[in-house]
């Protein structure tokens, strides 16, 4: 019985509804605070001023939203890849792709969040 | 009065490309479009090819599109259609042969990937094996499936990836990972819990829509994925 | 016959199999790779942070014309569909409801429409104010 065998798939689909789930409160939250209450033109003192005003909860709040957006968003891009049934050379290069962008922009979005916790300087 | 059916044909050794086709059927109360089919071999065009075999929704043999939805031919009153043209096309994701008939083999490969039999653990006992109704019961929707296709022709992801082992697959791996007699789920499960099996499908439904047998395969893949999810968290392989 | 290419057979899926389950489906890849994309141009802009405000500020500058604030309500709307139909998604891979699915996606859709109305008034009312105007 084991002529079909491949990689088991579970975790993958198990994180991609954890991820989900955490992004409906993370981003909801995220659109609310920068977007909805929003007074005048965004710049960086204003997103400055409001992490100022509670800079462990939004360390916190971004250290983790910022990872789980990229994992789902790479592993949903990565599900689509798939349907269509690439090549296994094909698959090797955009998985390394994938988790190079995905690791790249995760490091930079947390070093933007901490010079925006920062301040102006 | 008389309904138009209007037929995908395709004739490899003629045709470059498949055309549709018109036919006049004269209607009578209680036409089938399997029926309507037979009439129009037997009277207006003897090429026309299709396959068909119990008339009676019991082969599986007769599965095609007719009017927006993969239907069993002899199965669907035309009446029920409410329409006086009649679309017929065969199923997708599979090569034509010729006009209705479709090459099925990738999808026997796919069903026979899972191991379509019974695999007991158990010594074999003196006579037979028994089962209690309620464990009969755990079967009971799943060993309907008369192997159509029409699901397998429905799904997108089938569309795109020939390799995905399809609804009527899972469906059959529930069904003997559910039967009791069988002794091989951790390794059936294995089969199946991978982005070539349950991890593939994207609950887009349509083999639940189209299920002639009222299967509902995405429910089946649910519930696979839920087992084996279950099986790695407790460290069953 | 010719072998058809990865289009023509996502049209002909989409309309041989023309019901609630392939549009989500499809509008759920579609507005994903459209996230994805945005998600990209986002890091970009807001990635200028590094650089200090001055770079962050003209950056941000050329994404807050009314222009972009309306396009912004096309973006709420691509986010909140694909959010609400991977609820319906989670609620039905957990629960094993899947005979439900054509009707959480109606009444998902109407609360997406709603949604939608209000946002697009908000964001309205911002862009004309800032503007000196108002909606009233
Ligand atoms: S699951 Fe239903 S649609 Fe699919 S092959 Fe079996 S009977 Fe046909
Ligand atoms: S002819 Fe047997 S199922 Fe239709």
């Amino acid at each position: 019985m084991s002529a079909h065998v491949k990689a088991r798939g579970e975790f993958l689909w198990f994180f991609q509804r954890v991820t989900a789930l955490l992004l409906v409160y993370f981003l909801g939250m995220h659109i609310v605070i920068l977007h909805f209450i929003r007074k005048g033109t965004i710049t960086f003192a204003s997103v400055a001023e409001k992490f100022a005003a509670n800079p462990v909860f939004y360390k916190v709040f971004y250290f983790i939203f910022i990872p789980a957006l990229l994992f789902h968003a790479f592993n949903g891009a990565w599900s689509v890849f798939v349907d269509y049934n690439p090549p296994e050379k094909a698959r090797k290069i955009t998985g390394a792709v994938f988790w190079v962008i995905g690791i790249s922009l995760t490091v930079l979005g947390i070093i933007a969040v901490n010079s925006l916790l920062g301040g102006v300087k | 009065m008389e309904k138009t059916f209007r037929i995908l044909r395709y004739d490899p050794e003629k045709d470059q490309e498949a055309h549709f086709q018109d036919y006049k059927v004269p209607y009578e109360k209680g036409l089938t479009v399997l029926e309507g089919l037979y009439y129009i071999l037997e009277n207006l065009d003897a090429t026309l090819a299709f396959r068909s075999s119990c008339r009676a929704a019991i082969c599986g043999s007769c599965a095609m599109h007719i009017n927006g939805q993969y239907r069993l031919a002899c199965r669907t009153q035309v009446s029920a259609l409410n329409s006086d043209l009649i679309t017929v096309r065969p199923l997708s994701h599979l090569t034509i042969l010729k006009d209705l008939v479709v090459d099925l083999k990738p999808f026997f490969d796919n069903y026979k990937k899972i191991e379509p039999y019974l695999q007991p653990e158990k010594a074999e006992p003196a006579k037979e094996f028994t089962q209690s109704e309620k464990e009969r019961g755990k079967i009971d929707k799943l060993v309907d499936c008369i192997l159509c296709a029409a699901c397998y022709g429905s799904c997108p992801v089938a569309s795109t990836n020939p390799k995905y082992l399809g609804p009527q697959a899972l469906v059959a791996a529930l069904r003997f990972i559910n039967d009791s007699r069988d002794g091989k789920t951790q390794e059936r499960l294995a089969i199946v819990a991978n982005d070539e099996g349950i991890f593939r499908c994207h609950t887009i439904f349509n083999c639940q829509q189209v299920c002639p047998k009222d299967i509902d395969p995405t429910n089946a893949i649910l519930k696979l994925r839920g087992k084996s999810f279950m099986s790695k968290l407790t460290g069953k392989i | 016959m010719r072998k058809k290419n990865q289009l023509v057979k996502l049209y002909d899926d989409f309309t041989l199999n023309f019901n609630t389950g392939t549009i989500a489906w499809l509008l759920h890849r579609v507005t994903g790779v459209l996230l994805l994309v945005y998600f990209l141009m986002h890091a970009f802009v807001i990635g200028s942070a590094v650089h200090g405000h001055v770079n962050f500020d003209t950056a941000l500058a050329k994404v807050q014309t009314p222009f972009f604030h309306i396009l912004e309500i096309g973006l709420i709307g691509v986010i909140f569909f694909h959010l609400i139909n991977g609820v319906r998604l989670l609620i039905i891979d957990l629960t094993g409801l899947s005979k439900a699915h054509k009707v959480l996606f109606w009444i998902f859709m109407a609360a997406l429409v709603v949604f939608m109305a209000y946002t697009a008034r908000m964001i309205l009312t911002n862009v004309l104010s800032e503007a000196g105007g108002s909606l009233k």
